[in-house]
This record gives structure tokens, C-alpha cells and sequence, in this order.
């Protein structure tokens, strides 16, 4: 269901049309609905994940994803550590501290929100490092307007921008059973067309906005772009990937994702980039070949975030009235003719009950 | 049980068929409390199976004919040996190297974790260990959220807590007018109570305190000592003025 649906119920028990003088408007309501989805997620701890992550060979540190709850298991080179608390790590071995290096033998966490941080003690001396060459590069693209576009990759969003370097060969990208020409219109959108080869290569783009997290980029079974997280280690350097053609090796639930959901430009008359943002992997992806050096997190994380009236809410019909309770309870509270704080305190309870009983029924899963 | 049936009893108990008393409101309020009641009493239970294959240890939970998602598994055997596959948690699940997936010659999978039953999209199942061969054929018992009902419909909910649906169609009525708190608050408790019952007799199929059971959702909000406690406090602002 969309997050413009649950607001058209909300607003029909609310009596709110959404159309002359509305006490609460779409927006005001959607950001209830993010905070609600929020919450939701932190009380009844139902969303697992799980995320291969660089260390940082100075620090030890792993910044931690957007989505990230509270760590449960941390592991390093294949082994599992003991999750401490900072104030611990001094006591236990000089080794321990901040500065100190050599086998890892617990995790920490530090920071909030974005800056959210893992840091395994000690420092692992023997880290692997993705190696400087071979990585994810800039894919050059040549339009038919001749003009020559780089595209590379923030969180997963493709990005086109003109630049004026060499365009490169025709890059052609394997998709299920069919080859695609990867292309660029003169508007710096990206395109695929069938291909006369038969032979393709691995598109790996560099992230430049995650550590330099790698995408890897193919086709899906009807054409349209898809982004699959790279993976940290040795084995980023040949375009490791979790993807659909390769599920004997590495695996991934998902079901629906990499499709293009919007395009939008930005930047500056000279500099124009054109923005694919395409959509996000449901499902836990599981990365169960793991390397030397490579840090993996399980933790709870949050359902998938909205953005606005037209995110897919990836929340099932079953707690869905649950968070419609939540978001009554919030609308009511807010000042204006249709305040009722009577009826928001009610509701706030009832939502806070479902979510207990919720995590008290899925609780026997930790 | 007809759909209908409930409707008409919601509607003759608020007196009015009105914009916020049509039946397809009301309707609507019966299939929230149809999906609602699911997860919290996990009481739509039906048989499925499912297959593993020999190299991957998860799979996503399987669909029923009628479009319904399974949220949780509650019983699942091997369809071969018929040796059950036991629930365990998530810190028991041994992760600890790159053979997590435990790939065994010879041995069934003996444990299963689920993992983030939120969504369709979202759940999995996790088995270990796994044999390396083709597909493991598994039959499951699982909860299910039932999909969307018309009024037309007769539903597979048990009779004796048909008025779980009664009362929370009352209460999704009285969310919809301003005021009416105390009919609000009247109907969800009434609510909360019989769904109790309905977890606690589901729990109880289960007693070997394995696997995922309900939990009654525990519910004491009282709008009167609310009301009280917001009036002691607003006359000890005014003594303090």
C-alpha cells in the first residue's frame, strides 16, 4: 500500500476530505506517518538485517546504515565478537583501547543518528583493504548529441553528470537471459536497448557519498536499470555482487527492487546532472560468503523509510491499522479546531499496547 | 460466519447507517480487525510447504491460493523423514563462520529462525542445517493474514469470538466521531478482552513453549483516572500560581 492510501483512510476517519479548509493537510499527516513508522519499528523490533561493512583499518571503525536500530550480533574475518560497552574496553587489555591494534576481539558502538559508529577493539592489524585499482570507476557514456556524461553512484541513485572527458566503449550489461547497451539520451537519462553482443561485463560504480561503497550495476528482466550493493573485501576488486545471476553464491530476498521510480535533474545550467532514483532491496540481504578483514553486522533495523505520499510502505496489511493508530493519535493531538486530546491519549495507548504485544509475540525470536 | 451478519449488528448497535455508519465503512472497519486480530492472536492457521534448496538456508514464506501472507511459521516437519524442524532463537543460531549455511552431507535441517516478519517482502525463513542436494521439500503450519473481505463473505473465524469483529468495528466507528471517548475506550477493551482469550487459546496448542505465541495485548487505560489525573495537576498549577 502507498503512504497516499493509508492517509486517504486516516482522513476519512478524521472526517478530513483533504479539499476546502482542511484541518490537516496530506503533508502534515505524512510526517506523522514517518514518525509513526519510525516508532514502530524501535518498539516492536521486528525488521532484521544484516550488512557487510569496510572497517576502517586505522580506526576499526564501521560507519554505521541509515536504518540502523541496535546491533545484535557483529562479526569480523568469519568470527563473532563480544559486543562491550565503552566504558569496559579499558579494563579489560591495553590492547582494548581506541588506539590499540591486534586480533579483534570485541565490538562497540558510539555515536547517534548518522554518525552512528561500530568500532571493533583492538584495531585488526592484518585488515584487508579494497585495493586502490580495479574498484568501482565512473562509467563514461557518449550521447547522441556527442556529449560526454559520467555516471556514478550516491546511495544506490545513479547519477549523470557532463563532463569533459574521453568517452568510452559501449558498455553492455547482462540482464537474465538478455544483453543490454547501456546509453544516455542528450537529457543525461540512462537507457538500455537490446544488444547484438553476446558478451558483457561487470559495471561497478563507486558510491560517493557511502565510504566508497560499491554498486553494481545490470539489467533487469525487462529492461530497466538495477543497482545491487557491492560487497567489502578482497573480492570487491572483480565486482563481487549480490544480484539475481548469481544466487548459488550469494543470496538476497529480494522480490521487487532497482526499478526506476523517478527521475528528477538538478544541478546548475552548466553542470547539469540528471538523478535516477531507483528503488530500494526489500528483504534481508545475506551475504553468506564472507572474507578476511570484512565486518558484518546484524541488527535490528527500521521498516523501510518514508519519504512521501507515494512510498510503497513495506509494512504488512496485518500492522497497518496499528500504525494508523499512531497516526490518529498524533493528528489529534496537534492544536487547531480538530484537536481532541481526550481521544489522542486514548489512541496514543492503544498504540503502544499493540506494539507490546507485538514484541512480546516476535520476541522469542532474540 | 457472513460478513454481512457483523455489519448489520454494528450498525443496528450505533442506531444509523449513516456516512460514518454505511456498511462499506463498517466493512472496512471488519477487515482491519480481521488483519489486526491475525497478528496479534495468530489464530488464521493453514498448511503449506515449502522448498529449500540444497545450497541456500533461507527462502521467503510461502503465499495461500487466496493471496493471503504467512506472517510466521508454527509447525514445520521435513515432508520426507516427517522429523520436525524446531524454532530457535536468533542467538542461538550458530553464525559463527563463513559456513554458516551449514551446508551438511546427510543431515536434515533441524532448527529455523525467522527473520523480520513485517512484511510479505520483508520475511524469511532460515534453516540449519541444509544438505547439499537439490531442494528439501518442508511442510509448514503457519499464521497467515487473511486478505481483504466483502460482505457477501461467509470467513473461517472462529464462532465462539465473533464479536472480536463486533467490537472493534465499534470502536473503528466511534475513532471516526469527535468526542465519544469513553464508547471508544469501552469498545476497544471489550476488544482487547476476547482477543486475550483467543491468544491464550492459541498459545496453548503449543505447549512447549517452543516457537513464536501470542501474547495478549495488555490494555488498562482508563479515560476517568486520565481525566482525574489531569485535573489534580491543573489544580496544583493554579496553588502554585
Amino acid at each position: 500500500m502507498k503512504a497516499t492510501e493509508l492517509i486517504d483512510e486516516i482522513g476519512e476517519l478524521l472526517g478530513e476530505d483533504f479539499t476546502h479548509n482542511p484541518l490537516w493537510t496530506k503533508d502534515e499527516l505524512v510526517k506523522d506517518l514517518i514518525v509513526v513508522v519510525r516508532m514502530f519499528g524501535e518498539l516492536t523490533l521486528l525488521v532484521d538485517r544484516c550488512r557487510a561493512c569496510l572497517v576502517d583499518y586505522t580506526t576499526g571503525e564501521i560507519a554505521l546504515p541509515n536504518d540502523f536500530g541496535q546491533l545484535f550480533f557483529g562479526q569480523f574475518s568469519q568470527e563473532f565478537l563480544d559486543i562491550v560497552g565503552l566504558e569496559e574496553t579499558e579494563f579489560l587489555a591495553e590492547a582494548w583501547m581506541a588506539d590499540g591494534t591486534g586480533v579483534p576481539q570485541g565490538i562497540t558502538l558510539w555515536g547517534s543518528g548518522d554518525d552512528a559508529k561500530a568500532r571493533v577493539i583492538p584495531v585488526p592489524t592484518t585488515i584487508e583493504v579494497p585495493a586502490g585499482g580495479g574498484t568501482g570507476v565512473a562509467s563514461v557514456l557518449i550521447d547522441d548529441g556527442v556529449d560526454i556524461w559520467t555516471v556514478t553512484a550516491s546511495e544506490g541513485i545513479l547519477i549523470s553528470t557532463k563532463a569533459g572527458v574521453t568517452a568510452s566503449a559501449v558498455q553492455v550489461v547482462y540482464g537474465f537471459s538478455a544483453y543490454w547497451d547501456l546509453g544516455i539520451n542528450t537529457s543525461g537519462e540512462l537507457t538500455l536497448t537490446a544488444s547484438s553482443s553476446t558478451t558483457s561485463s561487470d559495471l561497478v560504480l563507486i558510491d560517493i557519498a557511502l565510504d566508497g561503497r560499491d554498486w553494481a550495476v545490470s539489467a533487469g528482466l525487462s529492461g530497466v536499470l538495477v543497482t545491487d550493493l557491492g560487497q567489502w573485501g578482497p573480492g570487491l576488486c572483480t565486482g563481487v555482487i549480490v544480484s539475481e545471476s548469481s544466487v548459488d553464491t550469494y543470496q538476497d530476498g529480494n522480490s521487487d527492487y532497482g526499478i526506476l521510480v523517478d527521475l528528477y535533474a538538478t544541478g546548475t545550467s552548466t553542470t547539469p546532472e540528471h538523478v535516477g532514483k531507483l528503488s530500494d532491496d526489500y528483504g534481508m540481504v545475506q551475504f553468506g560468503d564472507q572474507y578476511l578483514g570484512e565486518g558484518t553486522m546484524w541488527y535490528k533495523g527500521l521498516p523501510k523509510e518514508v519519504f512521501n505520499l507515494y512510498t510503497e510502505l513495506v509494512i504488512s496489511d496485518g500492522l497497518l491499522p496499528v500504525i494508523k493508530h499512531g497516526v490518529i493519535a498524533r493528528a489529534l493531538n496537534k492544536d487547531g479546531d480538530g484537536q481532541d486530546k481526550e481521544k489522542s491519549k486514548l489512541l496514543g495507548n492503544v498504540f503502544l499496547s499493540e506494539c507490546d504485544a507485538i514484541r512480546n509475540t516476535f520476541g522469542k525470536r532474540w | 460466519m457472513l460478513v454481512s451478519t457483523v455489519i448489520t449488528n454494528i450498525q443496528n448497535t450505533l442506531q444509523t447507517t449513516g456516512v460514518y455508519r454505511s456498511s462499506a465503512f463498517v466493512l472496512k472497519g471488519i477487515n482491519e480487525a480481521l488483519k489486526l486480530t491475525s497478528y496479534l492472536t495468530l489464530y488464521d492457521e493453514r498448511r503449506s510447504s515449502l522448498l529449500l534448496t540444497g545450497t541456500r538456508n533461507v527462502t521467503e514464506l510461502p503465499a495461500d491460493s487466496d493471496g493471503a501472507e504467512m506472517i510466521v511459521p508454527r509447525y514445520v516437519a521435513n515432508s520426507v523423514s516427517g522429523n520436525r524442524v524446531n524454532p530457535v532463537r536468533m542467538i542461538d543460531f550458530e553464525l559463527s563462520n563463513s559456513n554458516w549455511e551449514g551446508v551438511i552431507s546427510g543431515a536434515d535441517s533441524e532448527y529455523y529462525l525467522v527473520l523480520s516478519p513485517v512484511h510479505e517482502l520483508e520475511v524469511e525463513l532460515m534453516c540449519s542445517p541444509i544438505q547439499n542436494i537439490g531442494l528439501v521439500q518442508l511442510d509448514v503450519i503457519g499464521a497467515y493474514v487473511p486478505v481483504t473481505v466483502i460482505d457477501t463473505d461467509d470467513i473461517a473465524f472462529p464462532e465462539q469470538y465473533g464479536e472480536v469483529l463486533y467490537y472493534y468495528g465499534l470502536f473503528y466507528a466511534y475513532v471516526s466521531v469527535p468526542g465519544m471517548v469513553q464508547e471508544c475506550m469501552d469498545s476497544y477493551k471489550d476488544y482487547v478482552r476476547l482477543i486475550g482469550l483467543m491468544a491464550e487459546e492459541s498459545a496453548s496448542r503449543f505447549p512447549s513453549d517452543q516457537g513464536i505465541k501470542p501474547v495478549p495485548v495488555e490494555f488498562d487505560y482508563d479515560t476517568i483516572t486520565r481525566f482525574d489525573m489531569d485535573s489534580q495537576r491543573k489544580d496544583g498549577e493554579r496553588q502554585v500560581a
